[in-house]
């Protein structure tokens, strides 16, 4: 089992009342007017201050992720935040959780960010592929019929450019690269790992199972614990199809955490800021999340079935996220307990644990972190004789 | 059930195999061979005008491909497949020669058309047609608007919008207008609503040519309607005041008596 910072660096000054000025979203709607640049500045370092203290506590890795034109996220291009992360976390692994590959019109310049990030980091990177939130079609202007078809071309190109010591070409319907010949090549072998972080598409997991794959699925907190549970069940479920055993290497669960001395305590410190999360930072319109082509015709009766119009859509409360377990809120003794259920019920392998959301202040987060290092991380390991990852000793 | 109107039960609806795919028309009437092609929002919203027309013309309606039950066809990547299903279409019904009406998508087509077969049209009516693009007057981006929104764009007078607005959709609905939109965006999404190469070929087209469009358009502006003439030769502008996207549902007499007298002015 290992323990990640998971972080959405959010610029938590946005106008949360955007509803009332006319807006639909803060994501690419909303004027980015209100930006402050010192303000900007002094979060990016405090920010990467927050990895380092992760990394310092003995975490097995820190994780940065890709959202464009949001404050929720100050995280566009990963791989440049990847670069400057490296020089702050000297020992654990760094992981881009993920790169949205149908939206870049050069897959293979990803394959070399990746290579550039492994060598410099020592062998440290985990990456990420993903197809994209939604509103980015609207955003980079990629059609989203092409969605799929791009991503599975992407992902061809990079295992290839990372595996192949040979130039070669590419011919795809949506790529065509006469001459790919990368430089450097990775330094873990075969490649660095890949990991499928995913809202639970059955699609999805099928692919990432697959025997010549073997992803790593991550599990995001759209759903609650049990629905955690089914899609990493289902994922192990299609690994036997496959005539495998999946291992707790390739399930993991990402969360927001939030751990204090006592559960009303955690409750109350945390309520404000992840509550804002859901509904403002968060929040995006039914079209701007779906846009046509992006679920296939099929998908889109489940969705209609399920009812969730928006209108309809209620506000996400702290008090529903907690009796959900979509987030871990609670005293170290609450919050150990559900992750000690997971290893044991689910057998997960990896725990990114979003630790800032929001608007949480500096002092809580830090206080989040290193409750979550002394007192839940620290005790479950010392309960199941799990190391720290052993990348940390040759740092 | 869709949101706008019902086809005429006398329309006959029949599917025509060609040899790249499937073709479904509905045809209405007699006299010369009048086609229309329709947009986006499927061709529900042609039935009054359809039936108008049929006193003079052979009124064919087919519904795109990729608009009916079947959804979007593994051919149809772009615009310009639907141009060639099209030519494909005409050559299979023995149609020599056609008037040519197009709205929006189907305005580009027919645009489209008659730049490259000049001599195959009678007659051409644009109505508010997508195909061109003015980057300082780019057209509204269409793909985030709600179904509300959508009406609200389409239509600018309050009573046409109320009873739009009060049609009820069941899922069934809810389903082609989302089968519909992924046809729509595999066609327009980049570059958005508009081929960067017509305006260099639109002075190809040699059939007198009327270019309908609603004064209050606030999907592709009006202003548009300049732009389309000045590089059509010989063309008219008819606008229609107090009248939005959709002139067929806005305005519908008006604007079915425009295109009626147009298309007999030039009938032969």
């Amino acid at each position: 089992m290992k323990f990640y910072l998971f972080h959405f660096m959010t610029y938590p000054h946005a106008p949360t009342n955007f509803r009332d000025s006319g807006y639909k979203s803060l994501w690419m709607d909303h004027p980015n007017h209100y930006y402050d640049p010192k303000k900007g500045h002094a979060l990016y370092e405090r920010y990467l201050g927050e990895y380092e203290l992760a990394d310092r506590l003995g975490f097995d890795g820190v994780v940065l992720n890709e959202h464009h034109q949001t404050p929720q996220s100050m995280m566009p291009a990963p791989n440049v935040l990847a670069g400057a992360v490296s020089q702050r976390v000297k020992s654990g692994r760094i992981l881009i959780l993920g790169r949205a590959l149908p939206i870049v019109s050069n897959p293979f310049s990803v394959a070399e960010e990746f290579s550039m990030l492994d060598n410099i980091t020592g062998g440290r990177l985990i990456t990420g592929f993903v197809r994209g939130v939604g509103i980015e079609y609207h955003g980079a202007a990629i059609n989203p019929v092409d969605s799929q078809a791009r991503y599975k071309e992407a992902h061809e190109i990079i295992i290839k450019a990372w595996t192949s010591r040979e130039p070669f070409s590419y011919y795809g319907k949506h790529y065509q690269f006469p001459h790919l010949n990368l430089f450097p090549p990775p330094v873990q072998q075969p490649h660095p790992p890949v990991w499928i972080p995913s809202t639970g598409s059955k699609d999805t997991i099928e692919w990432a199972a697959d025997p010549s794959r073997r992803y790593t699925y991550l599990q995001f907190f759209n759903r609650d614990y049990e629905g955690v549970k089914g899609v990493l069940n289902t994922y192990k479920e299609t690994a036997r199809r496959y005539g495998y055993e999946a291992g707790p290497e390739q399930l993991g669960w990402a969360t927001p955490i939030y751990v204090a001395e006592t559960d009303k305590q955690a409750r109350d410190e945390a309520a404000e800021h992840i509550e804002v999360m859901f509904n403002e930072y968060m929040f995006m319109t039914q079209e701007m999340l779906i846009p046509p082509g992006y679920l296939s015709v099929e998908s889109i009766k489940a969705v209609l079935a399920a009812k969730v119009g928006l209108k309809g859509r209620p506000r996400t409360k702290i008090d529903d996220l907690i009796t959900q377990r979509r987030c871990l809120i609670g005293s170290p003794a609450t919050v150990r307990s559900h992750i000690e259920q997971a290893i044991e019920e689910i057998g997960i392998g990896h725990m990114p644990a979003l630790l800032h959301f929001g608007t949480l202040p500096q002092d809580l987060t830090q206080k989040n972190i290193e409750l979550f290092a002394a007192e839940v991380m620290k005790p479950i390991r010392e309960k199941y004789g799990i190391a720290p990852d052993e990348i940390r000793k040759s740092a | 059930m869709n949101v706008f109107e019902t086809l005429d039960p006398e329309m006959t609806n029949k599917q025509i195999d060609l040899f790249h795919g499937q073709a479904n028309v509905a045809r209405y009437g007699a006299g010369s061979p009048l086609m229309i092609l329709h947009g986006a929002g499927g061709p529900e919203m042609w039935s009054q005008t359809v039936s108008s027309l049929s006193s003079c013309f052979d009124v064919m309606l087919p519904t795109h491909p990729g608009y009916g039950d079947d959804g979007l066809p593994d051919w149809l990547e772009r615009v310009e497949d639907m141009v060639f299903h099209y030519q494909s279409l005409l050559d299979a019904m023995d149609l020599e020669k056609v008037h040519l009406v197009g709205h929006s998508l189907g305005g580009w087509i027919a645009a489209e058309i008659a730049a490259r077969n000049p001599d195959r049209i009678l007659s051409l009516q644009l109505v508010s047609p997508a195909g061109l693009l003015l980057p300082e007057e780019p057209m509204a981006d269409n793909f985030l608007w709600t179904p509300e929104e959508t009406i609200d764009h389409l239509v600018c007078r309050k009573e046409v919008s109320d009873r739009l607005k009060g049609i009820q959709t069941d899922d069934e609905a809810a389903i082609l207008r989302y089968s519909r939109m992924v046809t729509t965006a595999k066609l327009v999404w980049a570059p958005r609503w508009h081929n960067p190469a017509l305006h260099k070929w639109l002075h190809r087209i040699t059939a007198p040519t009327n270019i309908v469009w609603g004064r209050n358009d606030s999907f592709i502006p009006f202003s548009y309607a300049s732009e389309f003439s000045r590089l059509v030769q010989g063309s008219t502008i008819s606008p229609i005041k107090n009248c939005g996207h959709a002139p067929m549902l806005d305005a519908p007499d008006e604007f079915t008596s425009k295109i009626s007298s147009f298309a007999k002015e030039n009938a032969k």
